[in-house]
């Protein structure tokens, strides 16, 4: 993600914008500062930013905007949904997987944390995994694969995900409108039950 | 504990500019997530230890919706939790980050008061150092307390996750203060890489 911090205007303008009154601490303009990076997939909206640097950790929150209008990214498919009836979105074959990366890292589906694997050393647990895990993940990942059906205007995704330290090739369906759906996926392996490293899976 | 907002979420539609009220931060499943892992907390004396601070008001914990870190403000002396906003129960990780909260907060009460950034960079970022390890430490007791329960492997799995199973396997080894910041160096390093 390329990050552009904004100008003091536009961060004060964001800050205004989305500040909650009854958590005004959180949102404190002296202490904050907002950046912005482009989407692939949308048409004249960004990804917004928010950082309150006063205390450790900073606290973090992100939007959707277009510079005007916010929507608060809670984790949730919602936001994305709302802003993509909009008709801001336009996926295509690159495109669509940006997408995927970008809902899967915003989004928990079914009390699950899950990972999409664009690519496997891009994986955000990588670190904490031991050598041999790290190995297994790297051999068995494939790249993510798309196909167009013109008929239904939709996308179909063969793809790796990564949720409760399995590592699962799943497909994966993407309409006109951005829903995402899994339509089946597979275990290809138990990284983290492979992973004598860690030493305290008992 | 407190649930301040509990709106839909939905922020500012296109047809007016987002002003910062219409966005409802607090968690509409905020309650049920604090209760359910303060359940599993009070499980251990340490973790009941920790907990009089909210049942006696000496700290509040907002549980707000979205992706980002869970953590004690000193500067707010308030626990802000961070979830999705359709989790409905606490993950392993929002209970480690509890109990990681509780405890800096319990430092900060005790009179251990963050130093000001803007006087003594250097100051601050030693003692914020100090502070997270002790803090991971008291997740470690918390997590070592909890062994013989039915939580135990989704905590130690969270921990993983989190990249401290490395302070975990020192802790519970009972290596030194210095070995375990060992671990806590490289784990943060890991974490931080790339931001």
């Amino acid at each position: 993600m390329n990050w552009q911090r904004l100008d003091r205007e536009n961060t004060l303008k964001t800050i205004d914008s989305v500040k909650s009154a009854s958590e005004a601490g959180l949102f404190s303009p002296t202490t904050s500062e907002v950046q912005r990076a482009r989407l692939s997939f949308y048409e004249a909206i960004d990804l917004y930013k928010l950082t309150n640097f006063a205390s450790l950790p900073s606290f973090t929150f992100e939007y959707l905007g277009d510079g005007t209008f916010f929507q608060h990214l809670d984790g949730t498919e919602i936001p994305i949904y709302t802003i993509n009836d909009k008709g801001r979105l336009t996926l295509n074959d690159r495109s669509v997987v940006d997408y995927l990366d970008f809902f899967y890292s915003h989004v928990m589906l079914d009390d699950e944390e899950t990972y999409f694997i664009h690519s496997a050393r891009d994986m955000p647990l990588l670190d904490s995994l031991d050598e041999e895990s790290v190995d297994v993940i790297t051999k068995n990942h494939k790249p993510p694969t798309v196909q167009y059906d013109a008929g239904f205007d939709k996308f179909t995704i063969e793809a790796d995900l990564y949720s409760d330290g399995l590592l699962i090739r799943a497909t994966l369906e993407v309409t006109a409108s951005g829903r995402v759906s899994v339509l089946n996926r597979r275990m290809i392996v138990n990284a983290l039950a492979l992973s004598p490293g860690s030493g305290i899976m008992v | 504990m407190t649930d301040k907002e509990t709106s839909s979420g939905l922020g500012g539609t296109f047809g007016a500019k987002t002003k910062g009220s219409q966005i409802g931060y607090g968690h509409p499943h905020g309650k049920a997530l604090f209760d359910s892992a303060a359940e599993i907390i009070r499980e251990c004396p340490t973790g009941q230890k920790y907990l009089k601070l909210v049942d006696f008001k000496k700290v509040p914990v907002h549980v707000i919706k979205g992706n980002g870190q869970s953590g004690f403000s000193p500067e707010l002396m308030t626990i802000y939790m961070q979830a999705p906003g359709n989790m409905t129960k606490a993950s392993g990780s929002f209970i480690l980050y509890l109990i990681k909260g509780l405890s800096e907060a319990a430092q900060e009460l005790a009179g251990f008061r963050t130093p000001d950034p803007r006087k003594d960079i250097m100051a601050y970022a030693s003692f914020i150092h100090g502070r997270n390890l002790d803090s991971i430490t008291e997740v470690c007791k918390v997590v070592k307390e909890l062994t013989n329960t039915g939580h135990f492997q989704d905590l130690v799995d969270s921990l993983t996750e989190m990249g401290l199973s490395g302070v975990y396997k020192a802790y519970i080894e009972g290596k030194s203060r210095e070995e375990l910041y060992e671990k806590y160096a490289s784990a943060y390093d890991a974490t931080t890489r790339g931001r």
